[in-house]
């Protein structure tokens, strides 16, 4: 099947149509048997077929045409005479007997009948004066006329009242011409008339195709596309994938025809571009239904397409920040207008969606943003309900191999493309070679607006970064638009770490003037010293110094603290001190522990080290756990047991992971101050004998007499170990004393 | 016989409506003129089609649809142009030798009328009464002892049309009434011709709005009735039998208990649907009865129901249609509505005057009745009241 004459069938060649027609089997023997025991001696039974677009309505006509044609016993008296839908330039009742007198001398020989129509052009009445030449003209050639109206409605639609009354006085009174109308369902608001024309016409339904027929409609598409095997394979061993594809597609055979091109077997993005030619197709007649709705029913109508699900009422009214009965309201309007179908539950609150659904592909792809998710929220949809995640990842593989190979269409990548970088279940890892592919096969103007949603960006920036993947981090990086700061941080990270210091530089100062800092302020401390870090790797310690120090004169919260912290790291206490004091003028988080920390380290100005313990309990929160364990160090310095045991305890209990090392200063702490009985309690209490096993036999070497075989219970090779505890004690115990 | 929707049903396709036509050629036997009375959709055309197929020893009948008429002198000319081309007419001899034969006057002033292969042409010239030509033709015909009977489908809409199109309105509507009227009481006409009327709107209310209740007072008025509870049967099974479905009586009984209102276009729309659903050969059960009359009611069917509304809007403007409107809508919800409450709202829309010409409408068209009980109207058909609940309430 070629793909151009999928989707309009009255380009099809008549051996393509006969041979393709499938479905509808059962409408078109209705009709045909008819048409064949009618004599047409009195006006005859006049049909309107009714089907979504792509129900296969113009397919069904074309069909009875040619059986009409082929009909030796007909043909001899009854002509076809088949009107498209392009023919809108039909506004008058007058047009429509032109355009039959046009075709009658074009296709039936009937010389003469226009230019006996020219006579009365001009006339009063030249409507019924030309009708009743064409009239004429029929009877003297004994001929009767099927006459197929594609979009009766839109013809219907342009007559006025006399008009309307006149066509229906000539389908009633006379036996020269029967009528076969085509209209699809939504959007053909076909009921604004006041006058009884439609119920003269009885109705043939195009219904969603039955699963057995969808399967006939493949297995012929893979005759002409020899892929039968496949298709068989799929309808014996997968018909799960048939039910999908019905459900998605409202068994609409021309959608179902598209869909499955897309999904099966689109080497080449030519069903894609099909899809965008037949949009472009539609664009008029769909838009101008569009305008005719009111501003307020367009915004549902707007809404209720980005969703693409059935959608409640209760997520409409949020969503367009309107009353739920108002919302209510005009669903129902839409819903008599066909516009909308109601998908009745169990529960009062129904669901609502795009009666049509390819109204709705035309809504997405015409008014959907480019790079948004809900232009392709549809293809999305299709794709992750007929794959697998591993079936699909590998069609995005393929996919991205076409392009690399100039296989794939360029026109049609985009929109594949960002089908799959919406996708939930393909991996960030197999988007992203794809969107670089993408990036570097394609123009520039259709790739400009690809790109990965961000958290699978995030998600593969953190993944590279975990794994110290530094080139390919960067890559990423370069494609997450606005990084928050925390990935501006790890993007700082990342700079540093191969060396481009000024990047790094750019992005952590990024990070720290991001205003959600202020409500994370655990971070900046990170942030500045990536930032110290940068300065250094780039012009050296000096100069990065420097920048902190007038950073610091300048005020700029959160330098001083980490200044310090630099300097306290390398053993510069003196400078620590001198700027932890500054960070406490700045009363930044902490800093009065660290300074007391510091003074504990150096062992001076217990007085000055007191008074901020007093401080810190009287007003500063702990902010992690380790500042508890460092508190309780700190009060064991100060000879404040009990306290410092009790902040111990809510250590133990609140903290989620234990830092071991500094509880085993916390206790080295307690032995430098001779608290034997109570490090004993404590490692007891709390079941750490195992763990500070050298520790606790220091603990037993001075509990001797209470405690006289435990001590000789301890190893050999704890031997040494302990005796250097002993020695530190008595080293410390002096020094603190 | 097929499932004709909408179209008259002709010729083998007409389901014998033998009391309704009995009905019509007693009338006329008896020298009356016609109007036939009926709600949409009953049948009439159909039964005026039948009367002009049938030969008759004491009738010629001639149909003429009048719905896109503008005014009275294309009426006229469409009654002419119909005689002339009446199959029934050509039969004897051709009017234009009967014409000639009886020296008919009409003739004397042809020029404006042309003959084209025996039927009438007219060109266009200011002056004519064609009201009066019309009524010289006739006299000028010969047609043994025979009447011709003139089936003047769709009259109301003529009317209406004038009264919308015309530029002196009231005054020609009144006119085409009024000549009309002057042709059934010429006493040298009235043996010849006598006329039918009929229209799927109501004549008598057109008619009294414009206050010319005694133009039309001369017609006797004959309803067609609904079919009877054997004829609806009757007819299923002969329009199923044709597509090759069967019915047995117990799912028959209860379609017909369903539908309650047995006018063809229901049940012919009900076996279309019938047609939607299953293939043949099948037989119906109840189960289907019921899936199919629940489809009646699906939007695709819409088109078969919407008249009964837009109608409405096409007679009554403003509070006149508000009061159309809930007297229906009460009718459709709580299934009745009382005489009392049809009074009430008539106070609320202040329509207390002509109240009782809308219900008399209402009851005309088909829609409610007060047949089993005088205080309380209900829907006639069941089918309609679903209908108008569901999408006009």
């Amino acid at each position: 099947m070629k793909s151009t004459t999928i989707y309009n069938s009255s380009h099809k060649t008549k051996e393509q149509l006969l041979n393709e027609f499938v479905v509808r089997t059962k409408q078109f023997e209705l009709l045909y048997k008819d048409i064949r025991t009618s004599k047409m001696e009195h006006p005859e039974q006049n049909y309107l077929i009714i089907g979504p677009r792509g129900s296969g309505k113009t397919t069904l006509v074309h069909r009875l045409k040619y059986a009409i044609e082929e009909d030796r016993k007909l043909n001899r008296w009854l002509l076809p005479v088949l009107l498209t839908e392009e023919q809108y330039q039909i506004s008058q009742l007058l047009n429509l007997w032109e355009t039959i007198a046009d075709s009658l001398e074009q296709e039936f020989g009937f010389i003469g009948l226009n230019t006996a129509f020219q006579k009365h052009l001009h006339e009063k009445n030249a409507e019924k004066k030309c009708y009743d030449e064409l009239l004429k003209a029929l009877q003297k050639n004994k001929k009767k006329i099927v006459l197929f109206l594609e979009n009766i409605g839109d013809f219907l639609r342009k007559l006025d009242d006399i008009e309307v009354k006149r066509f229906r006085e000539v389908l009633t009174n006379h036996s020269e011409i029967r009528v076969i109308g085509t209209s699809s369902l939504a959007l053909e608001s076909l009921f604004d008339y006041n006058y009884p024309l439609l119920e003269f016409f009885k109705t043939v339904y195009l219904e969603g195709l039955s699963q057995q027929e969808v399967e006939t409609v493949l297995l012929k598409l893979s005759e002409l596309n020899n892929s039968t095997e496949k298709i068989k394979n799929i309808i014996e061993k997968e018909p799960h994938r048939i039910t999908i594809l019905r459900q998605l597609t409202g068994g609409v055979p021309r959608t179902v025809v598209l869909l499955f091109e897309i999904l099966s077997d689109d080497k080449t993005g030519d069903s894609i571009n099909d899809l965008k030619l037949l949009v472009d197709r539609v664009t008029p007649l769909f838009k101008a239904r569009m305008e005719e709705l009111p501003l307020g029913m367009q915004k549902i109508v707007d809404a209720v397409a980005k969703f693409w699900d059935a959608v409640s009422v209760k997520d409409l009214s949020e969503k367009l920040r309107m009353e739920s009965k108002v919302v209510s309201a005009q669903l129902r309007q839409l819903e008599k207008n066909q516009v909308i179908l109601k998908k009745t539950t169990n529960t009062k609150n129904h669901l609502y969606q795009l009666s049509e659904r390819f109204f709705n592909i035309w809504y997405l792809m015409r008014y959907g943003r480019e790079g948004d998710k809900t232009k392709v929220i549809w293809l999305v949809k299709f794709f992750e309900s007929w794959y697998s995640k591993n079936e699909l990842e590998l069609h995005v593989k393929i996919f991205t191999h076409n392009l690399e190979k100039g296989i794939y269409n360029h026109d049609a990548a985009g929109l594949t493309g960002s089908a799959f970088l919406s996708s939930g279940i393909v991996s960030p890892e197999i988007k992203f070679e794809m969107l670089e592919t993408m990036k570097k096969s394609l123009p520039k103007e259709i790739s400009k607006n690809l790109t990965m949603e961000e958290k699978d960006l995030l998600s593969l920036f953190e993944k590279n970064i975990a794994n110290e993947k530094w080139e390919e981090a960067i890559k990423i990086y370069k494609e997450i638009k606005d990084p928050r700061f925390a990935y501006r941080y790890l993007g700082g990270i990342m700079f540093l770490r191969i060396k481009q210091f000024k990047k790094g530089l750019t992005e952590f100062e990024k990070a720290l003037n991001d205003k959600e800092l202020n409500y994370w302020r655990l971070f900046d401390k990170a942030i500045i010293r990536g930032i110290w870090d940068c300065l250094q790797g780039y012009k050296g310690r000096n100069f990065a110094m420097k920048y902190f120090t007038n950073e610091i004169k300048n005020d700029r919260k959160g330098f001083a603290i980490v200044l310090a912290e630099i300097f306290e790291k390398g053993k510069d206490f003196t400078n620590a001190e001198k700027f932890y004091k500054k960070a406490l003028i700045e009363k930044y988080e902490g800093s009065s522990l660290s300074l007391a920390w510091i003074y504990y380290i150096q062992n001076k100005n217990k007085v000055g080290a007191k008074k901020l313990m007093k401080e810190i309990d009287e007003s500063e929160n702990l902010f992690y756990p380790i500042h508890y364990l460092q508190y309780a160090i700190i009060l064991v310095w100060l000879d404040n047991y009990e306290n410092s045991l009790n902040k111990f305890h809510e250590y133990l209990v609140d903290s989620d992971g234990v830092d071991w090392d500094t509880v085993s200063v916390l206790i080295e702490s307690l032995l430098y101050k001779k608290q034997f009985n109570t490090t004993l309690n404590v490692l007891k209490q709390y079941g750490l004998i195992e763990k500070f096993k050298p520790l606790y036999y220091a603990t037993l070497y001075h509990l001797q007499d209470e405690y006289p075989n435990e001590y000789l219970k301890m190893g050999d090779e704890l031997k040494e170990t302990v005796n250097d505890i002993l020695k530190n004690i008595e080293v410390e115990y002096e020094r603190l004393k | 016989m097929k499932n004709v929707i909408g179209n008259p049903a002709r010729g083998k396709n007409f389901f014998p409506r033998k009391s309704e036509v009995a009905k019509i050629l007693r009338a006329l036997n008896a020298g009356s003129n016609i109007q036939v009375v009926a709600p949409r959709r009953v049948g009439k055309t159909s039964i005026l089609y039948h009367l002009l197929e049938v030969p008759n020893d004491d009738f010629i009948f001639v149909y003429a649809d009048m719905q896109s008429v503008i005014s009275e002198t294309e009426y006229y000319k469409v009654l002419l142009k119909s005689i002339s081309k009446a199959e029934a007419i050509k039969k004897e001899r051709t009017w234009f030798d009967q014409a000639k034969w009886s020296k008919n006057k009409f003739l004397k002033r042809i020029k404006s009328i042309s003959i084209l292969n025996g039927e009438m042409e007219f060109t266009e010239q200011s002056g004519i009464d064609y009201c009066e030509e019309f009524s010289d033709f006739i006299r000028g015909l010969d047609l043994g002892n025979r009447k011709l009977v003139l089936l003047v489908d769709e009259f109301p809409y003529a009317i209406l049309n004038i009264l919308k199109h015309s530029k002196e309105t009231e005054h020609e509507a009144r006119n085409l009434l009024k000549s009309n009227r002057l042709i059934r009481q010429e006493p040298d006409l009235n043996d010849k011709l006598k006329l039918i009327y009929t229209g799927s709107i109501g004549l008598n209310s057109i008619v009294s709005k414009l206050d010319a209740t005694a133009l039309i007072n001369d017609l006797i008025a004959l309803p067609v009735n609904p079919l009877s509870k054997k004829e609806a049967k009757d007819l299923v099974k002969l329009l199923l039998k044709t597509d090759c479905y069967t019915i047995e009586e117990i799912p028959l009984n209860h379609l017909l208990d369903k539908i309650q209102w047995f006018i063809p276009f229901h049940l012919q729309l009900f076996i279309n649907e019938v047609y939607n659903f299953h293939e043949t050969p099948c037989e119906i059960t109840s189960a289907m009865i019921d899936k199919s009359i629940d489809a009646l009611l699906l939007q695709r069917n819409k088109p078969y129901f919407e008249h009964y509304f837009s109608r409405l809007k096409e007679y009554y403007k403003g509070n006149e249609l508000k009061y159309a409107l809930e007297i229906l809508s009460i009718t459709a919800t709580k299934n009745k509505i009382e005489t009392s409450q049809i009074h009430d709202l008539a106070v609320k829309h202040k329509v207390q005057s002509y109240y009782k010409d809308i219900i008399e409408t209402l009851v005309y068209d088909g829609y409610i009745n007060n047949s089993d009980d005088e205080d309380c109207y209900i829907f006639n058909s069941f089918i309609v009241k679903l209908w108008w609940k569901k999408y006009a309430s």
